[in-house]
């Protein structure tokens, strides 16, 4: 069965949102349109594609086992693959332009994401309201997301062991989540983290401070000509 | 053996125990139904924290099982993201 140009723009947009979302652009909402995908469609795949990232990231940083039978056994990560690259501070979407296409459209998957950001933003333990915002701000800058780091520009910078810490841990999951293993984990736990969960805290922060700027960052840049 | 503790459906108590009776009274889409009767690990994966766990699907059931992109299309998508993540869950 041949792969339909559908199914190619499908996977094409998989792939930037995954690897380079600030790289999206109108030439790529036009091409979607030319193989029959409306902007509803466009904002499907972006939200899936940066969701089920998250969900890789937790796998990975929770280390859970596959529990299904499959034909083959899929390859296992490479830790030595490079990091995903991060857009240089030119490359960054506007996030004041308006948007073509915004996540209002799709208000269940919209009051969803609210609601999740808010409960993994807003309480202040495990990790305490300023940890959680260190963490979304270093993901928010490995991927030109200009908006929350804005939001966040009054949070002063890493000072503490745990800091510093958090910021790399933020650093590996956004860029290199095949390098997320038991020694991520043993690197929060030597900088005094030592609770399992407040682990998961810094993991579920950062992980899903992947998924929602990939897609903050992915509707901006899509506006761009 | 996982990097956190992960407590199943069965070792479950309290809130925990709430969100994945809910969870599993729920049609589930195919890729979270394991060949076990336990919830998949990946939603396992969230027991240290039940009320993440419960508001994570909750954005899931808005994305999967739903449209305009079909249920081919959408297993397209996932396991692109996957493979590029290269994760294997």
């Amino acid at each position: 069965m041949g792969t339909s140009a559908t199914d190619r723009v499908l996977v094409g947009l998989a792939r930037l949102v995954t690897e380079a979302p600030w790289t999206l652009g109108q030439s790529d909402r036009a091409r979607a349109h030319d193989a029959g995908l409306d902007d509803d469609a466009i904002l499907h795949v972006i939200a899936l594609s940066a969701f089920f990232g998250y969900l890789n990231r937790i796998a990975d940083a929770v280390g859970i086992e596959l529990d299904y039978d499959v034909a083959h056994r899929p390859p296992a990560a490479v830790p030595d693959t490079p990091p995903l690259a991060s857009p240089e501070l030119s490359a960054w979407p506007d996030p004041d332009a308006p948007r073509l296409i915004d996540l209002a459209r799709r208000p269940l998957t919209d009051d969803a994401f609210a609601d999740c950001h808010a409960y993994v933003h807003e309480r202040d333990r495990p990790l305490a309201v300023r940890q959680r915002q260190l963490i979304a701000r270093a993901v928010a800058g490995r991927l030109g997301d200009a908006a929350t780091v804005r939001a966040l520009a009054h949070v002063e910078a890493a000072y503490t062991e745990l800091d510093h810490a958090l910021e790399a841990f933020a650093d590996v999951m956004t860029l290199a989540p095949w390098r997320l293993g038991a020694s991520s984990l043993d690197a929060l736990r030597a900088a005094s983290l030592t609770d399992d969960a407040a682990i998961f805290d810094a993991v579920s922060v950062a992980a899903f401070s992947t998924t929602t700027s990939r897609v903050t960052v992915a509707l901006a840049a899509l506006a761009r000509p | 053996m996982a990097h956190l503790p992960v407590t199943g459906y069965h070792e479950s108590t309290g809130l925990l125990r709430e969100v994945y009776e809910q969870m599993m009274s729920r049609p589930m889409p195919p890729t979270y139904r394991p060949p076990h009767d336990d919830a998949a690990g990946i939603i396992r994966a969230h027991s240290l924290d039940a009320d993440l766990m419960r508001r994570v699907f909750r954005i899931s059931s808005t994305l999967n099982g739903q449209g305009p992109l079909t249920w081919p299309q959408r297993e397209l998508v996932n396991a692109v993201t996957s493979r590029l993540n290269q994760c294997f869950y």
